[in-house]
């Protein structure tokens, strides 16, 4: 078992012990950052696997939000059944909006998918939507009881839900990225051009990538309506969406645990910026991100990489060196740059 | 190689046919009537000046361009409307003048990547690690290895293409190409930024790749040396026209062909 390893499993112990010594609003804290770490996974799966930028992602944590909502109080059923209602909405949406998306590249995909982070909260106080979604007042969300007559306060068990969720998704992310679909999305990622010379389906790769980033987010959204019990749209606004692409930037990109550490930056550090001074916590946060940024650009991930190499980086000795000659360059399939 | 290029396409029918091929870029037809048919089991020199369209015909035919006019066969199946992963799935192997590689990707995903359209499988069962998942994983794990050892790669198959040298990574582009188990294998400038020793290695590769596994190879290269010493058949392409089609050194003494590389460079 190498190093890598052996960190996970201490961290997963570690994290199923949160809620048996924190107490209170520290556990509620805890539980957030986990939900958090759900969404931004997704975010792992769009952008570091996939290479797509997106935005939006808010707009699909708030419809898992309410779908959980719908779920518990207009359709009467446990909560459970929340889950893939939710999961299965989000994707198919994620899903379909990535075709539109298919036809834009980086900032353009960043932008367009803004708008559903900013489209969505109007919607949801619309007046005609009231009897679903509680309109301007919001709704309340009933909490699920613990379940087995298990020992446990309600804000732990709420934890060990989430925590649930966060390993599950975590294995599949992981199963994913060791996958046959998962390498498609990675070379689309790498060169598009050369994975399609390969005979991958970029298209349908693309759409699964953003359906599957929407599930994550759909889920979250789920188990923050549990925790939180109550939504309403201005828990939804779009900073929320940019408070997701902080934590996959803080977290890096590509690499799964660091969505935790993403989780816990834009759970704690509003806080701790507004405990030196309210009024300027706001440029505070964005003053450290700037920092963050300039430090560790590659995000956690980075620094991970730095002190635990993934192997010992493999110096290529089997051969000579040869000449390079522009074979660095951006890779073109046409003319090179004679 | 004995029979002439004429012989040769008289006795069996082409794997690879070329009719009338065009292409137009605003103003530049980079492919004005290109003809050209490749038998079974051959190595095919593909040569001419820089910007002759060697390149524009490779896309064409794994259709990331979309030709203006002609027709592409493949063992008797008509290209012209077929997406790139159905050219994949038919046996049209391929790497690329300025490597075309997976950058942060190790050299055994890479090659893992090439027999992406040698499988099947849904999302679903992949994240799920369902066990048609992993049966499939195992088998392309086991035809990645083949290749991996094929070019020599066991060494460097966990470390990342970015770490290695140009040649390397020429060579983790051709066990990806193997891997896709392609009928028909085109190599753009394989040599290009090897040091001689390398050059006249791959010149062997290319025909035990022939030999062994019964590709059929079209090579574009303007390492002359390399071209003549491997191939049965050259053709020429000047200005996107052929100019001329033969053995190596009835390719070697055409004048037309002698003309058109000394009136450029
Ligand atoms: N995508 C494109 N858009 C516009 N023009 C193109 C494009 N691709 C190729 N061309 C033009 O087509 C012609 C043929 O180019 P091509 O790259 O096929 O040449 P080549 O024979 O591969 O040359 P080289 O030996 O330098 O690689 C050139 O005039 C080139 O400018
Ligand atoms: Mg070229």
């Amino acid at each position: 078992m190498n190093i890598r390893t052996l960190s996970l499993i201490i961290l997963g112990i570690a994290l199923v012990l949160v809620p048996f010594v924190l107490k209170g609003y520290l556990v509620f804290q805890a539980t957030t950052i986990v939900i958090y770490a759900i969404a931004i996974m997704g975010l792992n799966i769009l952008t570091g696997l996939n290479g797509q930028i997106a935005l939006g992602h808010g707009a699909f944590f708030a419809m898992g939000a309410y779908l959980m909502a719908i779920t518990l109080n207009v359709w009467e059923l446990p909560f459970y059944v929340g889950f893939p209602i939710a999961g299965v909405a989000c994707f198919v949406f994620g899903f379909l909006f990535g075709f539109p998306a298919l036809r834009l590249e980086g900032v353009y995909l960043a932008l367009a998918t803004f708008t559903l982070a900013v489209a969505v909260p109007p919607v949801l106080k619309l007046s005609f939507l009231e009897p679903v979604t509680g309109g301007v007042m919001g709704t309340l969300v009933p909490a699920p009881t613990t379940p087995f007559g298990l020992p446990l306060g309600q804000d732990q068990w709420m934890y060990l839900l989430t925590l649930l969720f966060l390993f599950l998704m975590y294995g599949m992310a992981q199963a994913l990225k060791s996958s046959r679909s998962g390498r498609a999305m990675m070379a689309i990622r790498d060169n598009p051009i050369a994975a399609r010379a390969m005979g991958i389906n970029v298209a349908l790769y693309k759409t699964l990538a953003f359906g599957l980033s929407a599930l994550y987010a759909g889920i979250a959204g789920c188990l923050s309506a549990l925790v939180i019990q109550f939504i309403s749209a201005d828990s939804f606004t779009f900073f929320l969406s940019v408070y997701l692409i902080v934590g996959l930037v803080v977290g890096g990109a590509a690499w799964f645990p660091g969505a935790l550490i993403g989780g816990a930056y834009i759970v704690l550090v509003p806080n701790l910026v507004e405990t030196f001074s309210p009024p300027l916590a706001g440029s505070f946060y964005g003053l450290l991100l700037m920092v963050m940024m300039l430090i560790i650009p590659k995000g956690a991930s980075g620094l991970i990489e730095k002190f635990f190499p993934r192997r010992p980086s493999a110096s290529d000795t089997s051969r000579p060196a040869p000449r390079e000659d522009g074979g660095d360059g951006p890779v073109t399939i046409g003319r090179p740059g004679r | 190689m004995a029979s002439t290029a004429s012989g040769a396409t008289e006795s069996r029918t082409p794997l690879l046919s070329i009719k009338n091929l065009c292409i137009r870029f605003g103003g530049v037809l980079a492919l004005d009537n290109v003809n050209l048919d490749i038998s079974p089991g051959r190595i095919v020199g593909l040569i001419g000046p820089n910007g002759a369209g060697k390149t524009t015909m490779f896309n064409c035919i794994s259709r990331l361009y979309q030709p203006t006019s002609g027709r592409i066969e493949f063992a008797g199946e008509d290209l012209t409307t077929s997406t790139p992963q159905r050219i994949a799935r038919l046996g049209i192997g391929r790497t690329f003048q300025n490597v075309a590689s997976f950058d942060e990707l190790s050299v055994l995903d890479n090659v893992r990547i090439g027999a992406h359209t040698r499988s099947t499988g849904n999302i679903v069962s992949d994240m799920l690690s369902l066990p048609n998942a992993r049966r499939q994983e195992r088998s392309i794990d086991e035809t990645a290895y083949k290749f991996i050892d094929y070019l020599g790669l066991a060494d460097v198959a966990h470390s990342t293409i970015s770490s290695l040298s140009l040649g390397t990574r020429k060579r983790v582009e051709i066990a990806r190409a193997l891997a896709m188990s392609p009928r028909l294998l085109m190599l753009d400038e394989p040599a290009g930024g090897l040091t001689h020793s390398e050059v006249a290695e791959l010149g062997r590769l290319f025909v035990k790749i022939r030999d062994d596994w019964q590709i059929t190879i079209l090579l574009v290269e303007h390492h002359m040396q390399l071209v003549m010493s491997v191939s049965d058949e050259v053709t020429v392409l000047n200005f996107g026209k052929n100019l001329a089609h033969g053995t190596p050194s009835q390719i070697r003494s055409n004048p037309d062909v002698i003309h058109a590389y000394l009136g450029r460079s």
